[in-house]
């Protein structure tokens, strides 16, 4: 019944799609200045059916309507309703329709809140996100429909992946898809701009809220992905440079390029161009993304299951949109005067700009090579974090500081400020306690707390300075100061993290550097879902005599049959114990994983801070309007 | 000039689609069923208890050889250990151990 319903609402919201594409093509031809009622009303409609088809999927769900093949391949009626519901984008289809729901939602917001615009660019802009839009649709009701029925039906379902079933793990698909698909607005956009020659402040003005949010909920979906990362996997790393984190992290580093290069061109002082292939790359590099992750050539934790026919459609589709993204823009692309200044505010966010196309590549050739070295080849490799922390990382020192000085310089003005001012003083005195206190060998460390310390302390100060002058970008402070603190916090998290492996049975004891772990108890027990065992340990802490007891715990779910490993993690402000431990297979020997991370807090607390910077340039541009 | 820097994206971009495409079908799972038939790549490894260095060419004096790969925080590897002092009875068969990832204190103590 509900995937009756399904298939029609969402064939519906097609046929919308398609007329709405018939509608704008018209309404172009005509004198009126005005959009017409019609295809607000179409929009309308559209968004209402898109968003019913997904609440029937969610539906079907809550019920466990195992008709449905997506409901019966992944949940189960044991599963508690918050995973039932969340289980709904936790597979490849369902989450193909989270995709359409958020493009409907952008394609409608743009049509409702830019609303002074130019006609033609705002009917270009519908005609392009429509086309996007449907395909998608077709691309659902084609090949991955999750309304797809089963017969007979089963009483009960396959369940969903245990290391999904987790509440981080809920809201990171919906908050990086507004991030990854929140920037299909602004390829539409660029592409509208560039046929109806749309102006660079009204290029700048439309598209930069969009960059702001996708970029802030970007952020917000890596950070709570690294989260249950570091908690669930047993890892006790956060970033793993997995082909798919990577797949997240590439648009990023555009959105972030484009959200700078906006404000160079609301200004007018050019980068019209470059904001035009930045829009267009950001969401071509996100559909990357999306074929990686779902076509299966990649070997990763988080690909879904391979089959080949999703990625030739996305492939086929990403072939589409680049090949005509290009012949647009050399057809209608203006010539532009570059005539930038050295040491004015533009120049150092052009060069921003490169690092983070630098940072862009790095990351995109670390991700492809192997699949082409194993295509052209058949050779079988796999690039890791040490290629990325050797090359990115030196980078990271002119990145700190253009992001130190850069601000502080002006618009157009060729003017020339001391490096060596009080701040670099304080910076240096506080760098030099730093130093005294930890003792780091590594130069490259050093050099990287030295600048985080810079660029900490300058956004410090202009933040006193805005408390004075009221002028001061706010967002741009907390952003930049908590992208110092994330390099200031993982710089000393790698210096001070202790890891120590070892077999044990119960009872064992075993005392390395300051501490002593003891293996007291392991208690196995059966839950709903799962069977347990849970090791008690005591963590003597011999420097500063106290103790802490953590609870590592090995699970065996029985739908699907899958084996975790819950960490055991205590967090305190400064610094998280992290116990995992896993058995060995006929015996009572345990491999016990014990590490001390520094940091964790503020790593996601400076994470959180960046992203809370693109809110805030949201807000105060609606406010603007 | 534009029609140049056309031709050379669009060249790109074919390339890349090309291989994009080959890469769909092809088996994402690391087996070592491709490596039977094969011949041992040349590897030198120094000797665990005695000065100078192994190669593979000493493999060559026996009929058959078992290479098998351990460490001493490894569970499986304690486990076999015994099938392996079975199958070492076997004089047409040379078993080497090849030590992976470990410190050479903890190997000795698995020895004792």
């Amino acid at each position: 019944m509900l995937g009756s319903f399904g298939i029609a609402v969402t064939t519906i919201s097609l046929l919308l799609s398609l007329s709405l594409l018939y509608l704008s093509y018209y309404d172009l031809k005509l004198s009126s200045n005005r959009i017409s009622k019609k295809i607000y009303k179409f929009s309308f409609l559209q968004i209402l059916l898109t968003f019913l088809s997904f609440i029937t999927l969610i539906m079907a769900y809550v019920i466990s309507d195992f008709s449905l093949i997506n409901v019966y391949e992944n949940s189960h009626t044991t599963k508690p309703l918050f995973y039932k519901i969340s289980g709904t984008w936790g597979n490849h289809e369902g989450s193909l329709l989270l995709w359409i729901n958020i493009l409907v939602l952008f394609s409608f917001l743009f049509l409702i809140l830019d609303e002074n615009k130019n006609k033609n660019f705002r009917l270009y802009t519908l005609i392009f996100q429509n086309i996007l839009i449907s395909t998608f649709l077709i691309f659902l009701l084609t090949n991955s429909n999750p309304f797809s029925l089963l017969y007979p039906v089963p009483t009960e379902g396959m369940g969903l992946n245990p290391i999904l079933q987790d509440p981080a793990l809920a809201i990171h698909p919906p908050l990086l898809y507004v991030g990854f698909v929140g920037s299909s607005i602004y390829f539409s956009i660029a592409l509208a701009a560039l046929i109806t020659k749309v102006d660079s402040k009204s290029l700048a003005t439309t598209i930069k809220p969009w960059v702001s949010v996708s970029w802030s909920f970007q952020t917000l979906g890596i950070l709570v992905g690294s989260i249950w990362a570091y908690y669930e996997l047993g890892w006790g790393g956060f970033w793993f440079w997995d082909p798919v984190e990577n797949s997240s992290l590439m648009p990023w580093f555009l959105m972030t390029a484009l959200l700078h290069s906006v404000l160079v061109l609301e200004r007018r002082i050019g980068l019209y161009s470059w904001v035009i292939i930045l829009s267009i790359l950001t969401f071509t590099m996100s559909v990357v993304g999306t074929f990686l992750v779902r076509s299966g050539i990649l070997n990763s934790v988080h690909t879904f299951a391979n089959d080949p026919s999703r990625g030739l459609f996305i492939l086929s589709f990403l072939a589409l949109m680049v090949f005509s993204s290009i012949y647009i823009f050399f057809k209608y692309a203006p010539n532009e005067n570059k005539n930038y200044k050295i040491f004015s505010k533009e120049s150092f966010i052009l060069l921003n700009n490169w690092f983070m196309i630098f940072f862009l590549a790095v990351v995109l050739i670390g991700t492809l090579y192997p699949v082409f070295l194993d295509t052209l080849t058949g050779q079988k490799i796999s690039v890791g974090p040490p290629y990325y922390n050797f090359i990115l990382a030196p980078f990271l020192l002119p990145l700190l500081f253009l992001m130190t000085s850069g601000p502080k310089h002006k618009w157009i003005s060729p003017e020339k400020i001391g490096i060596f001012n009080i701040v670099l003083f304080i910076a240096v005195i506080l760098f030099i306690i730093i130093f005294i206190l930890i003792k780091e060998s590594s130069i490259l460390l050093l050099l990287i707390l030295l600048f985080s310390t810079y660029l900490i302390t300058q956004t410090i100060f202009d933040f006193f300075e805005k408390l004075k002058n009221k002028s001061i970008n706010l967002s741009r402070i907390i952003s930049h100061f908590g992208f110092g603190m994330l390099i200031f916090s993982i710089s000393l998290n790698q210096i001070f993290s202790i890891e120590e492996s070892f077999n044990a049975k119960v009872g064992d004891e075993r005392s390395f550097k300051n501490y002593t772990i003891k293996f007291n108890n392991l208690e196995t027990f059966s839950k709903n879902n799962f069977k347990s065992a849970k090791g008690y340990f005591e963590i003597t802490d011999n420097k500063n005599s106290t103790s802490q007891n953590l609870t590592p715990e090995i699970r065996v779910y029985n739908k699907p049959e899958t084996i975790t490993y819950e960490a055991s993690i205590n967090t305190r402000l400064f610094s998280d114990s992290y116990l995992t431990m896993s058995n060995i297979s006929s015996t009572d020997v345990f491999n016990i994983k014990f590490q001390k991370k520094p940091f964790m807090n503020f790593i996601w607390f400076s994470v959180l801070l960046i992203s809370l910077g693109g809110i805030l340039q949201f807000t105060r541009f609606r406010k603007k309007i | 000039m534009r029609k140049k820097y056309l031709v050379l994206l669009y060249s790109i971009a074919i390339f890349i689609f090309i291989v994009l495409y080959l890469s769909l079908g092809k088996n994402k799972v690391y087996t070592t069923q491709e490596n039977i038939g094969k011949k041992l790549p040349e590897v030198e490894l120094n000797y665990f208890d005695k000065n100078g260095e192994f190669s593979t060419k000493e493999l060559a004096k026996f009929k058959f050889s078992l290479l098998n790969f351990w460490a001493s925080w490894c569970g499986p590897c304690r486990k076999e250990h015994k099938h392996l002092v079975e199958l070492s009875k076997n004089s047409n068969l040379k078993i080497i151990g090849v030590n992976f990832k470990d410190e050479k204190k903890k190997c000795f103590k698995v020895f004792k």
